[in-house]
């Protein structure tokens, strides 16, 4: 045990982690990655990984609605298609696929030779009977929603389906990249039996599990892609809190481990080396567009000129943020680098120029802050108050036990987190569609719904139009994106692997390794 | 004594009843949806209705309660939502590591402060007083997680002596078992043992003054075998009623001391439940609170027996 100074540990004593759990979901080292040079890697280390929440409700990955979840049952469940780090699709136990002329059916090819954990092969007949099962299911089957644009699966031969869509849906294959495409052993979709004892074609077989404990993986030998896992098996172990995560790091008791943004700065003051990144999710403040004054667009975009979003990010956040310039943060494939970032420059008076061209007297509005977060919103809201006082807009804070802005839609304003989607058209379609969870306001122009339906549409097209989504919520700012806070791994010199912090924030432990 | 036994297990079912049922209401008073965190981050609004039919969410409060109600004297608690087992399950893997965890605690404040409260109030005004005084007054004021962090400054990240977080199991490695309880229970047991060695001490003072204890040293009994013997027996009424009582504010302290150190006890559970509205859970959680507290209290009354003959009497 290295000794350290005592002051970089009053530090961590200092600062006491307010923030919650981290919330983990997907993403991703591509299966099919760069080959690693196994020279001086243990191949039969466990790897012991801290992380902030186990406890799946059901190891039955079908029935789990939570992205959190993705970190613990993905290393059991390889999808039919995996993403990588930037959130980009790519081959999973399909080893490619295409959409037709119109759109209207994919086609997946299956790679020969997987296996599920029970020995049974993974082939076109065990893809259509683990989606057959989502769309045919009841209510907990609560991925199903991602596929219900399937109308139906069709098994072409042995190695080939056929997805036949009710309306051209480009966002399938990220559907299948998640929990809707992870594949359950046929043989035990009935079983209660899989509730506790997963059965999937992962690279890894779930060992033991305890609530709150600790998770065990052993290495699944007749993986498909079994030379890339550089591993003989995974240990989670869970600690909640972040600063107790920094200090079991510290004392050695994981090789790895990831905190997010105030922890960061809790590591770096305790001497701990870090790498943080920005990930899909982002602060917001969301407004009901349905609500004067927030209906005008020139309040909005006044709101999005006015707010110091690099001091947000410094006097708040100890720095540990990207400020949101665009929807989504560089690092992300469907980042547009040919708009402006920052898309709205920090102006007073632009700013007081468009309230003054809104035509609305003294525009005053309220937003809510969830007291769930520990409180940890009151002083953004109060920030970005101050910020809104300056050109002239009144921002009264309401502070209340959970949020009720998306579910009775009764309100102006909410700052809060926006988990992110992995998929472009999902995240407009959270945001922006009329049927949007987080579209408050449940309205949508006619422009915006049909730019929304352009980007499901696949082909050539649809980089632009996902772009022409992007400048469209930019312009008519229906989204006023804060900042894109840090997370960043805790991790020994022994791991090897874990470069890149993938966007969605769930690791796959294929070519990740430990130094012997 | 077997009366006093009964009476206090009667008078403990009104107490269980209007816990469990302002526990309920608090509950349905806070806005929040366990259907819709069930359900996901993209789910519609007719998967979370199907998922609160599902799950028997939209039915009135009182039907609800009184289903758990009738449950619970079945002795079926339910499943939680969240978890997907039966809640009795889950409650009895937890109740063994926060036993562990506060049982360390107690013997750690026992061990600490009865040699404290002695020494101090066997040598009343001497510097030793004085420093025990200060130590006591310190433990009673510094909360436990500020204790729990600078212990693992000190222990862990410094010295490299003990873990920083986690628990293993007593059948998996005891040695392990006990390491991993160590500090945690410290931190637990410092405000006990501050509060038991200042009322021991004081009961100390008390008791010597007594006329019998004047007698016993006129007898020429040592001054150790007078302390031990007479002095701390009865001087150890007032410390154990406070034992007692402080072991409902160790069930309190272990939730935030199971957080800090990631110790997957009932504190864990309670948080978890609370955070997601998993009403079943929490309901089995302050069940079993309620038990381990109301039973803490008779072991307390019993042993006032067992102490003082003149309590068996009554």
């Amino acid at each position: 045990m290295q000794r350290r100074a005592v002051a970089p540990a009053l530090a961590v004593l200092l600062t006491i982690s307010t923030t919650g759990t981290a919330a983990l979901s997907t993403a991703a080292l591509a299966h099919p990655a760069t080959s690693n040079s196994n020279d001086g890697l243990d191949l039969d280390a466990v790897l012991r990984v801290g992380i902030s929440r186990l406890n799946p409700p059901t190891w039955d990955p079908h029935k789990v609605g939570m992205d959190y979840t993705n970190f613990t049952t993905f290393p059991v469940y390889d999808r039919i298609l995996d993403s990588d780090a930037t959130g980009a699709v790519v081959p999973g136990l399909a080893e490619s696929w295409e959409f037709d002329a119109d759109g209207s059916t994919l086609t997946l090819h299956i790679r020969s030779g997987a296996t599920f954990h029970d020995g049974s092969p993974v082939d076109a007949a065990a893809i259509k009977a683990n989606l057959d099962r989502q769309l045919d299911g009841g209510a907990d089957m609560l991925n199903a929603g991602q596929l219900s644009s399937i109308e139906t699966v069709e098994l072409v031969d042995d190695a080939t389906v056929a997805l036949h869509l009710t309306h051209p849906d480009a966002s399938v294959p990220a559907a299948l990249a998640s929990r809707a495409g992870a594949l359950v052993c046929p043989g035990q979709f009935d079983s209660p039996e899989l509730t506790t004892e997963p059965c999937g074609a992962g690279p890894f077989r779930l060992v033991s599990h305890r609530d709150d404990d600790r998770t065990v993986y052993e290495r699944f030998d007749e993986y498909w892609n079994r030379e890339h896992v550089l591993l003989g098996g995974l240990e989670f172990i869970y600690v909640a809190d972040e600063t107790t995560r920094v200090n079991s790091f510290q004392a050695d008791q994981f090789d790895v481990t990831f905190v997010n943004s105030t922890a960061i700065d809790t590591a770096l003051r305790a001497g701990v080396a870090v790498d943080p990144q920005a990930t899909l999710t982002f602060w917001q403040m969301n407004l009901n567009r349905t609500r004067p004054p927030l209906d005008n667009v020139d309040i909005r975009r006044a709101i999005n000129h006015a707010l110091d979003r690099e001091l947000l990010v410094e006097s708040l956040l100890f720095g540990q943020g990207l400020p949101a310039g665009q929807l989504f943060p560089p690092s992300y494939y469907a980042y547009d680098a040919d708009l402006p970032d920052p898309y709205w420059a920090y102006d007073l008076d632009e700013a007081r120029a468009l309230v003054e061209a809104s035509g609305v007297d003294s525009p005053t509005f309220t937003c809510q802050i969830s007291g769930g977060s520990g409180g940890a919103l009151v002083p953004y809201a109060e920030a970005v108050g101050a910020m809104l006082a300056d050109v002239g807009i009144t921002m009264e804070i309401e502070t209340i036990t959970q949020s009720t802005h998306f579910t009775d839609r009764n309100t102006d304003c909410e700052i809060g987190v926006f988990a992110g989607a992995i998929e472009p058209s999902l995240a407009f379609q959270q945001l922006f569609s009329a049927d949007g969870f987080f579209n408050a306001g449940r309205e949508a122009s006619d422009e915006v719904t049909a730019a929304f339906q352009a980007t499901l549409v696949p082909g050539d097209d649809r980089d632009a139009a996902i772009g022409a989504m992007v400048e469209l919520a930019l312009d008519q700012s229906l989204v006023v994106p804060l900042f894109f806070p840090y997370r960043t791994y805790l991790k020994s010199e022994r791991v090897v692997g874990l470069d890149i912090f993938p966007v969605d924030t769930t690791t796959r432990f294929v070519d990740v390794g430990l130094a012997g | 004594m077997s009366r006093l036994v009964i009476s206090r297990l009667l008078l403990a079912v009104p107490v269980l009843f209007v816990v469990t049922m302002a526990t309920f209401g608090l509950v349905f008073l806070v806005p929040g949806d366990p259907a819709a965190t069930l359900a996901g981050e993209s789910a519609t609004p007719e998967r979370i209705d199907e998922l609160r039919t599902v799950l028997g969410l939209d039915r009135p409060v009182v039907e609800q309660y009184r289903d758990w109600l009738g449950g619970a004297v079945r002795g079926e608690l339910g499943d939680s939502l969240f978890r997907n087992r039966p809640v009795a399950e889950l409650i009895v893997e937890r109740v063994p590591v926060t036993l562990a965890l506060t049982g360390f605690a107690v013997l750690i404040a026992v061990l600490v402060a009865v040699p404290a409260g002695l020494v101090a109030g066997s040598r009343r005004g001497s510097l030793t007083d004085r420093a025990i005084t200060l130590f006591t007054s310190l433990g009673v004021s510094l909360p436990s997680y500020f204790v729990a962090l600078l212990l693992v400054i000190v222990f862990s990240l410094q010295l490299g002596w003990l873990p920083a977080s986690g628990f293993r199991s007593w059948s998996s490695n005891p040695i392990e078992w006990a390491r991993h309880l160590l500090l945690p229970g410290f931190a637990l047991g410092l405000a006990m043992s501050a509060e038991i060695a200042r009322q021991l001490r004081g009961a100390v003072v008390d008791v010597l003054d007594r006329d019998y204890v004047r007698t016993a040293r006129a007898k020429g009994i040592r001054s150790r075998p007078v302390l031990l013997r007479h002095v701390l027996r009865n001087a150890s009424l007032a410390p154990i009623t406070v034992l007692g009582l402080q072991i409902a504010h160790l069930l309190g302290g272990a939730v935030v001391i199971e957080q800090v150190f990631a110790i997957p006890g009932l504190g864990t559970l309670a948080i978890d439940a609370v955070m997601q509205r998993d009403i079943p859970l929490m309901q089995g959680v302050v069940l079993v609170a309620v038990v381990i507290v109301t039973l803490t209290n008779i072991a307390v009354d019993v042993s006032y027996g067992l102490i003082n003959p003149r309590g068996r009497v009554t």
